[in-house]
């Protein structure tokens, strides 16, 4: 760091004092959410954080004029919250911050209009960027790593601020969203329960009048919860929702909505085309696509076991596990055509034996019993009409379509 | 114990404040302003009430706290003030003080001099005035004798009562007697008190009205306070000390005194004598100060107190201890716990001192030890001899403790009781037959008993509030308003009332109730005496009379009453301070009630160390952790109620022999889950976190998971990934296994699975266990059961057990699924086979055919339609038997999932 004089300090603290003082007598949301990004690591910040370091006394500055020391409250912690940030101890810029941040929220809570929902964004954004950085210093010296938590917590008291009437309520969902983002980190997703219905129950809100981008990110966020309760149909038109309004420049954003949604669609009998997931770079679910076209049981297990970390942790791996049923129809389906090519008159009876062959050239290794469960499950589950004679080991399948499609409907539990 | 823990916690601040002030001489400076406002307080009242012959009454009010007599008595003596010297080295500069040698007789104002040189000046002045023209005008007024008579009657009936086995206390008498003025006053306690109790009881109620407003005297307000007074005895007890809060200074003084009595004596029993008196006083000042003066700083209060008790403890070992019984066993129970705690922390300070008198030394007790007293008495509250025998045994215990050095190091809180023998209870008649005379007054005492002791004091705060407030705030702060406030039991209630409105009120009061309900529970004695006196136990009656009449006495006098009125338009002026010093009181009442037992000998520990103000982070939990004494190997769980008592607790050794025994029990399950569990919370209350507790937990989850206690398997399972993650060795892989087959089959969270799947090593993916449960996590969401059933007969370690638990439900979906998919039929055996209900190692045709039969039994009991066919063998007809399958109730369902686990076989067990 350059030297910096202490009249260049007294300058800077001054200009943002100045720069806060106006953005809010001039009602200037953006401005004032420019102010407050702590981790954009902007150059003015970085610079007036320097400053705060080399001039000690900025309180001092902020109580010297009438004009200022209104905003003692919010700008005092805020400044040892970016005095912090800029030396590296993130664990007290957190609480500076969410000091600050609480000050800034008895003021928004006075304020008529939504005006400082930007501000309000940031805050509520740097809170949680603040906080996660915060618990990864926290686990790095051993301790425990709390501060998400209580970012969580915090958000929930700005989402009270914003959750009634007024127009402060478009700026509930994004609150809302942040603390999905909290939420899912911290694995208590049952925590999204409570949001989610005062969103979806309560009349205040009208979906449709919040901003697009919240909309977005909140249909991505239940989408995966439907996907982790396995309702697949509601998890497939929220993540439709949210695929159909992202914003097409943002492929990140789009990679992460058919991440879930590929999985979804596969559960109900949809494949996406190769194009697709080469596009957004979802490769891994290239060789289960290609599984199940082929009924390649062998292929769908070594797709899983390869990927299987990756995909426990995003929290699809029980889904498309679950697919291993289709492609055992697939590969049913597969044996039924030969055996309708080479007779036709008895293509519907299906030996058991054949099965295990089949399966057995797929290197899998089942017996008669096993091979008898599963077409079992299979005529259970509706993904092949027909029956099973247990004295002939025979399965005897219907003559009209015998391996119905899924056509977006979910496999029967 | 709550009660006496507040008083614990609020006390060792102060005291910390005090030695650190003391410290550093010029500090005060910096409290200066804080004190100028008690000080004007104070002195206000003090020097008003001085000129007055209302003096004297505080000096009653005094007495009556009960403990007081004696420090009046020791104030008597005074003659011995010359002691000051030391006092004044102790607090502010030896050098002044000593030069104002002549302190006892006009040495004041010398001493205020002094006192002005430390900035304390404005204070010294006045309190030494005071204390002067207290001395001089209490000693020569005619009432002030008269009441003192009284009080002692009742008290050393109290102590006689309790004490009577003890010598000590006759001692101290004796030796009061030996003392100037106190000759007088032991006197009058052997013999029958002169004053008529019942002439007391009028006056009293005069005074009350008097003292405090008008509209008090009229009507309900009266009863009310009243009752208060009747009903919280030791809340009485405590304000009249309180209201004394002058007379603190006073104590101090006297303490001084005495402790140079002492000096000079050197002789034990004079010494002893003295102190006890003085160890009384010193105890009620510091009662008063915390209670009463809530708003006072503890710190000057501590300062000035604290100073003379550590000497006096010092000194008088048996003045102590004389203020143990007091507090505790006596009766104890009109005792605040504020006195216990007073007398606490002037012990902690003193204890250099204290090695001199190695004895007895009450104050120096433990927080603990306190309760340990406490439960003692609290035992033979009924009893008065029994408690006088535990008073001995007490002494005894105590001196030991102290002889070994185990008086801080032991649990006392875990410290079993001793019993005491019936033979003991002797000597209190005599005594007590006194205390009757006193009974007129008690005829009060139905007015009070109207009132419950559950019943809000909120009422008579509010009649209080109005008054208060219209009278001014001074009359809070004054006196008189003290003592009232007192009667209503919670002093700082009324103070905090006053303080906040009318919806606050009541909080307070409650908050300050629990306590003194809780005492009565614990300590039973003195507090429940007085409420339950009503209900006819006459030995409580008389008890209870003798402590009231002596209140009374101080409260009926008619002098007194005068000088209270007097008192308290003086005080008018004293005012502006106390609200501040009132909105202090809550603050030291309130949280300490919150805080249990254990967490005020915390606080105590921590002032043991002088250290100020620890972060509860730094307190030292292996200090306070049991370590058990017990040697018994068996033990019966019993959910703690209290802290945990070492002697029922099993050190490791024990535990590990406790273990084995155990695991090679052939008893059942109830049996050893019980013995389980009482090693798990010997464990846990020892806080042993090693391997011995992984093996316990382990063997518990077995056990738990043979017999399907789903319940109690997750219990130990929770707390063995805890003691896993903590690194300590165990088996590992084999409760990974559970873990899994637990959240698969029996919480179906997906998002639970996934974080334990996600959460296996590669390491532990290999083991065969968790592959295994893997496997049985496949077959369970694909619903295959054939392989489920096939790793069910091949599961590892308990893995079966846990699986049993899901046999009944894939059962059933199999049957579902083959009902559906099999036409036209399906053989039994084959179902039977593929179900499980035949033996894995089914070689012989017997386990085959029983497992058939099973298979039966089964699937008619699910609804199942079956046929035979041709050949005679049974067959399930699969489209009959789609739409007619159910799942039955179990039968035999119980709580814990196992039949063998009925409730009959546990109340067998418990009765």
């Amino acid at each position: 760091m350059a030297y910096l004089s202490m009249g260049e300090s007294h300058r800077r603290i001054t200009d943002y004092l100045n720069r806060f003082a106006d953005a809010i007598n001039y009602q200037d949301g953006d401005s004032l959410a420019r102010l407050f990004s702590v981790s954009s690591d902007s150059p003015s910040l970085l610079s007036l954080a320097d400053a705060l370091n080399v001039f000690q006394d900025a309180n001092r500055l902020i109580k010297q004029s009438e004009k200022f020391s209104q905003f003692g409250e919010v700008v005092a912690p805020f400044f040892r919250s970016l005095q912090c940030y800029r030396l590296g101890n993130l664990v007290d810029a957190y609480g500076a911050f969410e000091k600050a941040s609480n000050a800034f929220i008895q003021e928004f809570r006075n304020w008529e209009s939504g005006w400082a929902l930007e501000a309000l964004y940031v805050i509520a954004y740097e809170i949680r960027v603040l906080a996660e950085r915060a618990d990864r210093e926290l686990a790095s010296n051993g301790k425990s790593p709390e501060k998400l938590k209580g970012a969580g917590s915090f958000l929930m008291k700005v989402f009270g601020v914003l959750a009634g009437k007024g127009p402060k309520r478009v700026g509930a969902l994004y609150v809302t969203c942040q603390l999905f983002k909290i939420y899912f980190k911290l694995g208590t997703v049952n925590l999204c329960r409570s949001v989610i219905r005062s969103i979806e129950t309560a009349r205040i809100f009208d979906f449709e009048e919040f901003p697009i981008r919240d909309k977005v990110t909140y249909m991505y966020y239940t989408g995966r919860l439907e996907v982790l309760n396995e309702n697949f149909p509601a998890a497939d038109q929220k993540l439709s929702y949210a695929l159909t309004h992202c914003c097409l420049s943002k492929e990140a954003n789009i990679r992460m909505i058919l991440k879930y949604l590929i999985p979804v669609k596969l559960s109900i009998g949809i494949l996406p085309k190769k194009q697709l997931l080469e596009n957004y770079d979802l490769v891994e679910y290239n060789n289960i696509v290609e599984a199940l076209k082929r009924g390649d049981l062998r292929l769908l297990r070594s797709a899983l076991q390869e990927n299987e970390d990756q995909f426990l942790r995003s929290g699809v791996y029980l889904v498309l596990e679950k697919l291993e049923l289709q492609v055992y129809q697939r590969l049913l389906k597969k044996i039924y055509i030969i055996q309708k090519q080479k007779d036709p008159s008895k293509a519907h009876q299906v030996k058991l034996e054949v099965i295990v062959k089949a399966l057995k050239w797929l290197e899998i290794e089942m017996d008669l019993d096993e091979v008898e469960c599963i077409v079992a499950i299979l005529i259970y589950k509706n993904l092949m009409k027909g029956y099973f004679a247990h004295k002939s080991k025979v399965v005897v399948l219907s003559k009209q379509d015998p391996f119905p499609k899924l056509n977006g409907k979910p496999v029967a539990s | 114990s709550s009660s006496s823990s507040t008083g614990t916690a609020s006390a060792p601040q102060d005291y910390n404040s005090y030695t650190s002030y003391s410290n550093t001489t010029d500090p005060y400076s910096a409290y200066s302003g804080y004190y100028n406002g008690y000080q004007q307080q104070t002195n206000n009242q003090y020097s008003q009430q001085q000129p007055n012959p209302s003096y004297s009454q505080p000096v009653e009010a005094y007495q009556n706290t009960g403990a007081a007599y004696q420090p009046n008595s020791s104030f008597q003596n005074t003659g011995s003030y010359a002691g000051t010297a030391s006092y004044s080295t102790t607090y502010y500069n030896p050098g002044n003080y000593q030069t104002s040698g002549g302190y006892p007789s006009s040495g004041y104002n010398n001493q205020p001099t002094a006192w002005n040189n430390g900035s304390y000046a404005n204070y010294t002045s006045y309190q030494y005035p005071n204390y002067t023209s207290d001395t001089s005008s209490a000693y020569s007024s005619v009432s002030a004798p008269a009441t003192y008579q009284q009080q002692y009657k009742q008290w050393p009936e109290y102590y006689s009562q309790t004490e009577v086995t003890c010598a000590p206390g006759t001692e101290h008498l004796s030796a009061a007697s030996n003392s100037n003025h106190g000759s007088s006053l032991p006197t009058s306690l052997p013999p029958p008190p002169p004053l008529p109790p019942p002439s007391l009881t009028p006056t009293w109620r005069p005074e009350t009205s008097s003292s405090e407003l008008p509209s008090m005297q009229p009507g309900g307000a009266a009863s009310g306070a009243h009752d208060n007074y009747w009903n919280q005895p030791a809340p009485s007890f405590q304000t009249h000390l309180a209201a004394p809060t002058q007379p603190i200074y006073q104590n101090s003084l006297d303490s001084k005194t005495s402790y140079e009595n002492f000096q000079e004596l050197k002789t034990a029993p004079q010494g002893l004598n003295s102190q006890y008196p003085v160890v009384h006083q010193v105890s009620q000042n510091y009662q008063s100060t915390l209670p009463t003066v809530p708003s006072f700083d503890a710190r000057r209060v501590s300062k000035l107190q604290i100073p003379t008790n550590p000497r006096i403890a010092s000194n008088a070992a048996l003045g102590i201890a004389k203020t143990e019984k007091d507090s505790y066993a006596a009766n104890s129970a009109p005792r605040p716990a504020y006195i216990s705690v007073s007398v606490q922390k002037p012990n902690d300070k003193m204890s250099p001192n204290n090695a001199a008198d190695p004895m007895l030394k009450p104050t120096m007790l433990p927080k603990s030890l306190r309760g340990y007293v406490e439960r003692a008495f609290g035992r033979y509250k009924d009893d008065d001899a029994k408690r006088a025998a535990c008073e001995a045994y007490m002494k005894d215990i105590i001196t030991e403790a102290r002889a070994d050095g185990t008086l801080y190091t032991r649990d006392w809180d875990s410290e079993p009781l001793f019993t005491v023998p019936d033979s003991l209870s002797i000597s209190k008649a005599n005594i007590q037959t006194p205390t009757h005379a006193s009974i007129p007054n008690y005829n009060k005492s139905p007015v009070r008993r109207s009132k419950s002791r559950w019943e809000p004091l909120a009422e008579e705060k509010m009649l209080e509030k109005p008054v208060s407030a219209s009278n001014e705030i001074g009359k809070y702060g004054s006196w008189d308003r003290k003592t009232f406030s007192g009667y209503s039991a919670t002093k700082d209630n009324s103070l905090s009332s006053f303080r906040f409105s009318g919806p606050q009120q009541r909080t307070p009061s409650k908050s300050a109730q629990r306590p003194m309900k809780r005492q009565r529970i614990v300590n039973g004695t003195g507090l429940t005496n007085n409420d339950d006196d009503a209900s006819s136990d006459s030995d409580k009656e008389q008890s209870l009379t003798a402590y009231y009449s002596g209140a009374m006495a101080l409260a009926n006098n008619p002098e007194e009453k005068k000088r209270r009125e007097s008192r308290s338009k003086r005080f008018d002026r004293g005012q502006g301070h106390r609200p501040d010093i009132n909105y202090f009181k809550p603050k030291n009442a309130g949280p300490a009630n919150l805080y249990t037992r254990r967490a005020s000998a915390l606080m105590l520990s921590k002032s043991f160390d002088d250290s100020a103000n620890q972060a509860v982070e730094d307190i030292d939990w292996d200090a306070l952790t049991v370590k058990g004494t017990c040697q018994e190997i068996e033990k019966r769980f019993l959910r703690l109620t209290s802290a945990p008592d070492p002697s029922t607790v099993r050190p490791e050794d024990v535990l590990e022999k406790a273990l084995l025994m155990v695991q090679n029990s052939q008893k059942n399950y109830l049996y050893k889950c019980d013995q389980l569990k009482s090693i798990r919370q010997d464990i846990t209350v020892q806080r042993i976190r090693n391997q011995l507790t992984v093996k316990v937990y382990e063997t518990h989850a077995r056990l738990a998971m043979e017999v399907g206690d789903l319940a109690e398997y997750n219990q130990c399972q929770s707390q063995l990934q805890i003691l896993y993650s903590e690194g300590i060795e165990g088996c590992l892989m084999e409760f990974a296994a559970y873990n899994l087959l637990c959240v698969i089959l029996h919480s179906n969270n997906k998002k639970d699975l996934l974080t334990s799947m996600s959460r296996l090593t590669p390491e532990a993916k290999e083991d065969d266990a968790v592959k295994h449960a893997l496997a049985v996590r496949a077959a369970v969401t694909s619903g295959n059961y054939v392989t489920f059933f096939r790793l069910y007969k091949s599961a590892p370690n308990l893995n079966t057990c846990l699986m049993d638990l899901y046999v009944e439900k894939m059962r059933y979906k199999a049957a579902v699924c083959m009902s559906k998919s099999y036409r036209p039929t399906v053989p039994i055996s084959y179902i039977a086979q593929i179900l499980g209900f035949s033996n894995a190692a089914d070689e012989n045709g017997e386990t085959e055919l029983s497992g058939l039969d099973e298979c039966l039994e089964w699937l008619k009991a699910h609804g199942a339609s079956l046929i035979t066919d041709n050949t005679g063998e049974m067959q399930l007809d699969a489209k009959a038997s789609s739409s007619t399958l159910y799942m039955p109730e179990p039968e035999d369902a119980v709580a814990h999932g196992d039949s063998s686990l009925a409730v009959n076989d546990f109340l067998a067990r418990t009765t």
